[in-house]
């Protein structure tokens, strides 16, 4: 390259670092679109409504709510990415699409066009058996379905079932995978004695144990907290035992173009709306806890996210 | 189950109380007003409402919630009779009867049947609910994947019913159902199917959208094809005039009472089908009405009966109370609305579970209440609204018709703002014009579309349990094989309908 070229070049660079920096700190300076890409009623959508209830408080500016539900999740991504990447369209979502992109062979986008903002709850999978089973704990479970490859049903939602398969993986079981669309279906089909297990949350959990059901594991890398763990009998903790294992997070999402600076003052005001009293007493209401992860350690969980996801997902869709 | 006297008694306290009627009232006119218009269904309308309930008492929430309920699903039949347009896909069984009767000018008479017929279904159902909700619960657990796709095939079996004496139109209608019910992604691999390389398509096709396409839409385009439904400003005027001045008959004691058969099925359809997760008031009026024509094919459903428009309705709203039942006995929501009344009873710190019974008697005993006195609070409001949607259903056919439109086209973007819905609405009123034109009857479609893919998951789920051996999937138990054998039968008396039917029809030749 010529020496005027490379100076064209370095100062175009520099014009526009100065630029996006000068963004960054006017951002924002108009209201915020956030998407929900669910129907309304939903989790994303109350957490987006709780959110925005409180935004101008933190930032000044409104945030202005949008279900765009549909195709999984996936059509209110795709309105995201139509957008500019300036930091004004932000999407809240789940699993859900990260799933049906992994899965669909003819996807129009990928799972990694987003940036991570923030990681705002999770939830963690526990795998639940009957108590009057001969697996009454993780290690006997283990030794039973090693000597009977396949006698054990467990049923779950597609999202449970990627923990599940994980902690199979590590222990080189192989457990007979029935997929559910909604964790009330999978528990009425457990209760009736369908299915020998069910990978629920640990709020299904903490109303099942110990009546109908025993906790035999909890299979995401998020730890229970000490008064959860003990009324569910202290299952062992995947990670703890040395599993792959994943989080399944409602993350916030925008342009995998926008950059750095806005993403790190998007997550910055994410994290202080999750900091007003209002937000914690509603989230506490809606019984969902509140886990902030900010965007520089929110990003490469949400690409093990996706990876354990892509691991997982034959052994469950048979592809 | 023993009852607990003081907890019952706190109920009764916490339900009568000024506050928790006067919300259980303004829930059910804003449910009757949310049901009546297409696409809003009684799960948004809850989701809707749902936060304004979390600083409120127990049973005053619950007063809203179950009123919005109780309201929006009979406001369904509201449009339905007077504008062919279903409010929700579950009031569809009720446009065929339910408008005929209106365009015969008895839309009073219909529109009370509806909700007679509604009320009164509702009531027993929640009796039921209230008297056996554990022993129901348990009933319903015996219902795994094998047993539940031998209910559904059975429900199948009654599609010969809904054809009409053209067997072979019904057949197709219901062909033409299971296709357009396997488009989208198939309920365990994910593939997509028959999506045409459509990425919006991945969900399928949503029975809102579907439901206003094939009643609604179609009925729009076939009158635009009509000449006459333009008319003069004069004509125009004179109509308004005849409209303000007409007054239609209510419903009779002893046409209510005539159809006690129709409404006794769809109580008994109608609770069973709610009690089983996944199917639904939509199948509940459907089967409920299929039933009630098998059982007496001369009295001309189809064609105004007011039998048809009550087994259709007692059979919606029967389910609304055993819909509850899984939620009271074990804590798991068996419908979208059901889990959003638990979602409120989670707000009040009530989380639903095995042990509400024993933890929180006193809101199980008010949520009984409710459900009891919401159906008499449901009586008083929805007769006020019939008295105007009765009117307002007898608007001239050139007014009718471009509202009409409009409501199916908000209403079917309201679902979910969604426009891809509304392609797909327009497109299926495309197919209800052809239906219209060739006398081709839409319900087998409607409940093809609607089992098809319940019954292939139910089925799939029931062949990977077993392991993928089809014995063990079909017959896994006393009652796969008890309900196989109904299926048989059902089958059996459908064709002897059948040929009864032509026989008929050829003597009356």
């Amino acid at each position: 390259m010529k020496p005027i070229m490379k100076l064209m070049a370095a100062a175009t660079l520099g014009l526009s670092a100065l630029t996006s920096t000068a963004i960054a700190e006017d951002y924002p300076d108009k209201t915020i679109t956030w998407i929900a890409p669910f129907s309304a009623g939903g989790g994303a959508d109350r957490w987006s409504r709780t959110l925005s209830s409180v935004a101008f408080d933190v930032m000044d500016q409104a945030m202005r709510v949008r279900n765009i539900p549909g195709a999984s999740a996936t059509v209110g991504w795709g309105e995201m990415l139509k957008q500019p990447a300036d930091g004004y369209t932000v999407m809240l979502s789940s699993p859900t699409p990260i799933i049906a992109l992994v899965t669909e062979p003819n996807a129009p986008f990928g799972p990694d066009e987003a940036k991570i903002v923030a990681f705002i709850s999770a939830f963690r999978g526990i795998i639940l058996v009957k108590p009057e089973t001969e697996w009454s704990d993780w290690d006997s479970f283990v030794a039973y379905a090693k000597a009977n490859p396949g006698k054990i049903s467990l049923g779950s939602t597609f999202s449970e079932m990627v923990g599940a398969q994980l902690a199979f993986d590590s222990e080189g079981i192989d457990v007979n995978l029935i997929p559910y669309d909604s964790t009330s279906d999978s528990v009425t089909d457990f209760l009736g004695g369908h299915v020998d297990a069910i990978g629920v949350t640990e709020s299904t959990a903490l109303n099942m144990v110990p009546e109908e059901a025993l906790a035999l594991i909890n299979v995401t890398t998020l730890p229970l907290s000490e008064e959860v763990a003990a009324k569910l009998g202290n299952p062992p903790h995947a990670a703890a035992l040395g599993y792959e294992t994943i989080n399944f997070p409602r993350w916030v999402g925008v342009h995998p173009d926008t950059s750095d600076e806005i993403v790190e003052k998007l997550s910055a005001h994410v994290g202080a709306m999750l900091e007003q009293e209002s937000v914690q007493t509603i989230t506490g209401k809606m019984g969902e806890e509140i886990i902030f992860v900010p965007w520089q350690e929110a990003q490469p969980q949400y690409e093990a996210l996706v990876a354990g996801i892509r691991k997982a997902a034959p052994a469950i869709t048979g592809k | 189950m023993s009852i607990d006297y003081d907890a019952l008694m706190l109920a009764f306290s916490m339900v009568f109380q000024v506050e928790t009627i006067l919300w259980m009232m303004a829930g059910i006119a804003v449910g009757v007003g949310v049901g009546a218009m297409p696409g809003l269904q009684s799960s948004t309308a809850v989701a809707l409402m749902l936060p304004l309930t979390f600083n409120m008492p127990a049973a005053t929430a619950l007063g809203l919630l179950i009123g919005l309920y109780k309201g929006s699903v009979y406001g369904g039949s509201i449009s339905a009779i007077s504008f062919a347009t279903p409010g929700a896909p579950e009031s569809a069984a009720t446009v065929a009867d339910g408008h005929a009767l209106m365009r015969q000018g008895k839309g009073k008479k219909a529109l009370h049947m509806a909700l007679y017929s509604s009320v009164t279904a509702d009531f027993l159902s929640d009796v039921l609910t209230i008297l056996m909700a554990p022993a129901l619960a348990l009933l319903a657990l015996k219902f795994g994947p094998s047993e539940r796709s031998w209910v559904l095939i059975l429900a199948i079996t009654l599609i010969g019913a809904l054809s009409g004496r053209k067997l072979s139109k019904g057949m197709f209608s219901a062909a033409l159902g299971l296709y357009i019910g396997t488009m989208g992604s198939d309920p365990i691999g994910m593939v997509p199917r028959n999506t045409f390389n459509l990425w919006w398509l991945r969900d399928g096709i949503p029975l809102p959208p579907l439901v206003i396409g094939i009643f609604a839409m179609s009925m729009v385009y076939q009158e635009l094809l009509r000449p006459e439904v333009v008319g003069s400003t004069k004509q125009k005027l004179a109509d308004v005039g005849a409209l303000l001045k007409s007054k239609s008959e209510g419903l009779k004691l002893h046409e209510f009472l005539r159809c006690w058969k129709e409404i006794g099925i769809g109580l008994g359809v109608g609770s069973f089908v709610g009690l089983l997760p996944g199917l639904g008031a939509t199948v509940g009026a459907f089967l409920s009405y299929a039933v009630a024509k098998q059982a007496s094919p001369h009295k001309g459903f189809g064609e105004g009966a007011l039998e048809g428009v009550a087994a259709a309705e007692a059979g919606n709203n029967a389910t609304v109370g055993p819909t509850l039942v899984p939620l009271i006995a074990f804590g798991i929501p068996g419908s979208a609305t059901a889990a959003l009344i638990g979602g409120a009873l989670v707000m009040q710190g009530a989380t639903p579970s095995p042990r509400m019974f024993t933890l929180f008697p006193e809101i199980i005993y008010s949520l009984f209440i409710i459900l009891l006195i919401g159906n008499i609070a449901n009586l008083f409001i929805g007769r006020f609204f019939a008295g105007i949607y009765a009117r307002l259903g007898e608007v001239p056919r050139r007014y009718l018709i471009p509202l009409i439109g409009l409501m199916a086209v908000m209403g079917t973007y309201s679902y979910q703002q969604n426009p891809y819905h509304v392609i797909i609405m327009l497109g299926m009123g495309l197919i209800g014009l052809a239906f219209r034109m060739f006398r081709i009857p839409e319900a087998p479609l409607v409940i093809a579309f609607m089992i098809a893919p319940l019954a292939e998951q139910n089925l799939r789920k029931a062949h990977l349990i077993s392991r993928e051996d089809w014995f063990t999937t079909l017959f896994n138990s006393p009652l796969s094989i008890g309900l196989a054998v109904a299926c048989a039968l059902s089958l059996y008396v459908s064709i002897r309908f059948q040929i009864a039917s032509r026989v008929r029809a050829e003597k009356d030749d």
